[in-house]
């Protein structure tokens, strides 16, 4: 696991006057938190219903139990030279747009890593893994 | 294994599996027919480029000792009728919501389900 310092420049992060001087030490942002502040803001997004692919999510489940939720989970992240490159794997609700989910996704990860991390995102690809139905349980009306 | 085209953006790519696909598509035509998703069977084929569409499916259709009493609009109505209708709303609804350029639908009607609408109290 590669861990990189953030940027100097860090735009408008929590306390930007007191960006860490790099002649009194060193700031160290780990890859994993990258990926649970990116896991976070997507959890909150509207019309997103799960992350992660089906073994993913069954894994989840039971560490929810445990109640030792995987924020990061269905977040794959790659930190180069500084830049961070997000893969998500989402689950939608229906009936959402499909590339409205995506591209709220998109917006709310890149605004969270760039907010919270003070790292610049150079993509996010999100993949639409599967759609959540409501529940099955009764017949749908005749129109 | 997706059938979808991925649509870039600026910052990042978006891809659509074919089991998302496969969902959407099934809960459409399973809500214009009357029938449950999971009785809906989905085939996605690429045409040229284009996303083509096989639905194979149940219908509800009423008694027909009921057919004159039915209060209900759209449920009387022939079967190729509401099959057609269905058609076009899945071209519509699916495209809408996947953003997929739907070359063509094929709805192929494998049973019918003879049930009572529900009463409107």
């Amino acid at each position: 696991m590669t861990s990189i310092s953030p940027l100097t420049e860090t735009p408008d992060a929590v306390g930007a006057d007191s960006t860490p001087d790099t002649a009194r030490g060193t700031t160290v942002i780990n890859d994993a938190v990258v990926a649970k502040i990116a896991g976070l803001a997507v959890r909150g997004v509207p019309g997103v219903h799960a992350l992660g692919g089906g073994a993913a999510r069954a894994l989840g489940a039971i560490r929810e139990a445990l109640s030792s939720t995987d924020h990061s989970q269905g977040v794959s992240i790659d930190v180069a030279e500084g830049q961070v490159s997000v893969e998500l794997s989402i689950v939608a609700g229906y009936p959402v747009a499909l590339h409205e989910v995506a591209d709220a996704a998109r917006t709310a990860v890149i605004e969270a890593i760039e907010t919270l991390a003070g790292m610049p995102v150079t993509e996010v690809n999100v993949t639409i893994n599967d759609v959540h139905l409501p529940d099955e349980t009764d017949e749908a009306p005749v129109q | 294994m997706t059938v979808v085209p991925s649509i870039h953006t600026p910052r990042g790519r978006t891809d659509i599996t074919s089991r998302a696909m496969t969902r959407v598509v099934s809960a459409v035509a399973a809500e214009s027919l009357g029938v449950r998703p999971s009785q809906v069977t989905v085939d996605l084929a690429d045409a040229a480029g284009r996303l083509d569409l096989t639905v194979r499916t149940p219908i509800r259709v009423l008694p027909l000792d009921a057919v004159d009493t039915a209060a209900d609009a759209g449920a009387d109505d022939s079967i190729l009728a509401r099959t057609e209708h269905a058609q076009h709303q899945i071209r519509g609804t699916v495209g809408e919501l996947t953003g997929a350029d739907i070359a063509g639908v094929t709805v192929r009607l494998t049973s019918a389900r003879i049930r009572l609408p529900r009463r409107v109290v």
